[in-house]
């Protein structure tokens, strides 16, 4: 009976032990990324109806069944999808928001003001060559604002085009990775090895991925993970050993597509749906939009101005010679060279004439183009498009939050918890180590008879 | 479950903080520059406002501008006008002297000499240039308004028919002179006058009498001529008067519409600093709570109970 209950107390012991290593495992990783809470799972050990006479019961204490990673699947499911959604509207904003400042700030709208605001104050005296000179000032300035937003909009676009890439490359690595976990946790039949940190490697990255781009997981029998991206059955990315690779393509006007080589080697392009990759896909579009706006803003101001010159002439007595070249906002130049030619005459004014039809003609050419309002109809766009998506993107963030918070109460470490079972462990194997003591002052009492 | 993991209590904790310091930043940022909109995406409507009010503010500057060159210009004008009726009013006495039959052929003569000097100014005063050194009659024309035959004293006229006008905003304009033919031309008995050549005339006549009867009435048939263009120099000064005052409304009407202008920006995107201020400083209580009870909960650790 005492050899009993030492064998009974000793699997205690070991139980407690087992169950105190894993305590102190939770405590030393409460801080680290991906680490999901782990707890010791015990069966008790009983061998009733088993080669034993009526009424006996043979008791063989306690055995540990296996070490349980406190996580659900959906709830991780949940993470990956409403990250994917808050990634892609983040980067949507954080990328509209760089348009929309880098248009506000380089000052094209005031450039514009000042232009009609200095050709108005022209009319006054339209032979005045200082005044003339402030036309001219306030043309050049506006025109180099014009290159000024656009070169800003230009490297925006640019840098949206990088950071894409190296998230192409990051998808891919992290594919890779994803391919030998999945050789690990496969050749991994041992169930007293350490199978829960090969599943936490596992399941970070799968988190890390669907930050770059929308992802749909299937978790295998084995525990290997099977990785499709694309809309509906999507393509395969990684499927046990094997993984494909994610290509990114520049369209001749800046915008980005994706092809996926599968598993298999075969080519499909993907629209990805949520992540960082489709943020940027929809910033860059924006971007091009954007680009090509300008454009037509600045064209709008050179037609408008240059056909306006044409029906003038200047203080030579020449017709009034185009006072920007270029086709849009990137190249737009002022031309003139001297005060004198701007063509403020009416067609067949003498040399130096103080005749102004022909400016307060190009004034109201400009105030019917309404070429200001359609730059600050142009900057409404794009701050409004900011705001809209900005409400979205709070509401993307408040979801995954809170999914990120109902994982974390699930599959975190709680230090409380923890210190709790720090105690409650060590008072198992102190009672453990209780009974062996007992056990023993009853066989020496036997002995002692 | 309301049991939350360590390591997302700090997060979330630091979240918050995160978020509420924001806040307050962006109020103090209001207060700071005095606008609600530090950019577009604040308020994309207002800012669109914003951007609409300020371009009117600019062009109005422009128009101010402009205002204030017609006002200087029309001045002049009504300056140099009141010159030319004191000079008539001096030439029309002289003449009245003239067609008297108790003076003189030599006295006559040296009326004609003191007429002739003032036909002098008057030919200099048409030839008046303006602040930017073209000729204050001379409508578009740059140059001389007039020159006159070095003989004769026949004037011609270089300018353009009609005077400038200038913008003063939308809506509204303002010429900003007379052309010398406005008001040095005028109509007497049926016929087309210029002052100019009618004074030069009347001084070479009572200078060289072809005798002394046609002498007074020569000057008798002159002083009807000065009276009617005495009274075409006074119409054009009416109407430079009257201009002179429509300038006075225009700007009373730009003073308004910049008040106006003005109230629209503090409305649409002004800070309302006592609220914004109330507003601060309950953010910053807020903030300030958030981070004691941080500090408080993070020091309650089972740990640190248990010896």
């Amino acid at each position: 009976m005492s050899a009993n209950m030492i064998s009974i107390a000793s699997s205690g012991l070991r139980a407690a032990r087992a169950a105190l290593d894993v305590t102190s495992q939770n405590i030393a990783n409460a801080g680290t990324e991906g680490y999901v809470r782990r707890s010791v799972s015990q069966n008790e050990l009983s061998a009733s109806n088993l080669h034993a006479s009526y009424g006996e019961i043979s008791q063989l204490g306690v055995r540990v069944a296996g070490i349980t990673r406190n996580v659900s699947g959906f709830d991780q499911a949940e993470v990956r999808r409403t990250t994917s959604d808050a990634t892609r509207a983040d980067t949507l904003v954080d990328g509209l928001t760089q348009l929309s400042d880098t248009a506000d700030n380089s000052g094209v709208f005031t450039a514009i003001t000042n232009f009609q605001s200095a050709l108005s104050q022209m009319t006054a005296s339209p032979a005045n060559s200082s005044l003339r000179a402030n036309v001219v000032e306030a043309a050049r300035t506006m025109a180099q604002s014009f290159n000024a937003a656009n070169n800003g909009l230009q490297s925006a676009v640019t840098g949206m085009q990088n950071e894409a890439a190296a998230g192409v490359k990051d998808l891919n690595d992290l594919a890779t990775n994803l391919a030998q976990v999945n050789i690990r946790i496969s050749a991994d039949t041992d169930p007293a090895s350490n199978s829960a940190g090969l599943l936490d490697e596992r399941d970070t990255i799968l988190q890390k991925m669907a930050a770059i781009t929308h992802i749909n997981t299937t978790i295998n029998a084995d525990n290997t993970v099977t990785v499709q991206l694309g809309t509906g059955t999507g393509t395969t990315l990684v499927d046990h050993a094997a993984a494909g690779s994610l290509a990114m393509t520049k369209g001749s006007d800046g915008n980005i597509s994706f092809t996926l080589a599968d598993t298999t080697g075969a080519s499909t392009a993907i629209t990805p749906a949520g992540g960082s990759l489709a943020g940027q896909q929809q910033a860059i579009s924006a971007g091009v939009t954007a680009l090509s706006g300008l454009d037509s803003v600045a064209s709008a101001m050179m037609s408008t101005i240059n056909t306006a010159q044409g029906h003038g002439v200047d203080q030579t007595g020449a017709t009034g010679a185009a006072m920007f070249t270029g086709n849009g906002a990137a190249d737009m130049t002022m031309a003139l060279t001297n005060p004198n030619q701007l063509a403020a005459a009416s067609a067949g004014s003498t040399v130096s004439s103080q005749n102004g039809s022909n400016l307060s003609a190009m004034i109201s050419s400009l105030t019917s183009a309404n070429v200001s309002g359609q730059m600050n109809d142009y900057l409404f766009g794009l701050s409004s498009a900011v705001a809209s998506n900005t409400t979205m993107r709070d509401a993307f963030d408040t979801i995954a939050t809170n999914a990120k918070t109902s994982l974390a109460a699930a599959s975190g470490v709680d230090l409380d918890t923890e210190a709790a079972n720090l105690v409650r462990y060590q008072q198992a194997y102190q009672a453990s180590s209780k009974v062996i003591q007992v056990a023993s002052t009853l066989f020496d009492q036997l002995l002692n008879l | 479950m309301t049991n939350v993991s360590t390591s997302a209590f700090y997060q979330n904790a630091i979240a918050s903080m995160t978020d509420l310091r924001k806040q307050t930043e962006k109020l103090q940022a209001q207060i700071d520059t005095g606008s609600t909109i530090q950019h577009s995406r604040d308020n994309p409507l207002a800012a669109a406002q914003m951007r609409a009010l300020q371009a009117a503010d600019t062009l109005a500057s422009a128009d101010k501008a402009n205002t204030s060159a017609a006002k200087t210009q029309l001045t002049q004008t009504d300056d140099t006008l009141s010159q030319f009726t004191d000079i008539l009013s001096q030439i029309t006495t002289l003449t009245t002297q003239a067609a008297s039959s108790t003076l003189s052929d030599s006295q006559r003569a040296s009326v004609g000499q003191q007429i002739g000097a003032y036909y002098d100014s008057l030919a200099n005063l048409a030839n008046t240039k303006d602040a930017q050194g073209n000729p204050l009659f001379g409508g578009q024309a740059t140059g001389n308004a007039y020159t006159f035959d070095p003989t004769t004293g026949a004037p011609t006229y270089n300018g353009t028919t009609t005077a400038s006008t200038l913008s003063l905003g939308p809506g509204l304009s303002v010429t900003t002179g007379v052309t010398g033919p406005e008001f040095l031309d005028f109509q007497s008995g049926g016929v087309s006058k210029n002052l100019l050549t009618t004074v030069k005339t009347l001084a070479n006549t009572l200078q060289n009498p072809s005798s002394t009867a046609a002498a007074v009435s020569a000057a008798k048939n002159a002083l009807d001529d000065l009276g009617a263009a005495t009274a075409s120099v006074s119409a054009s000064q009416t109407v430079v008067g009257a201009r002179l005052d429509w300038i006075t409304t225009t700007t009373n009407m730009q003073t308004q519409t910049a008040a106006q202008r003005a109230t629209r920006e503090a409305d649409v995107g002004g800070t309302d600093l006592a609220a914004t201020i109330a507003k601060l400083s309950q953010q910053m209580t807020v903030l300030q709570a958030a981070q004691s009870s941080f500090v408080k909960v993070a020091n309650l650790s089972l740990f640190s109970m248990l010896n």
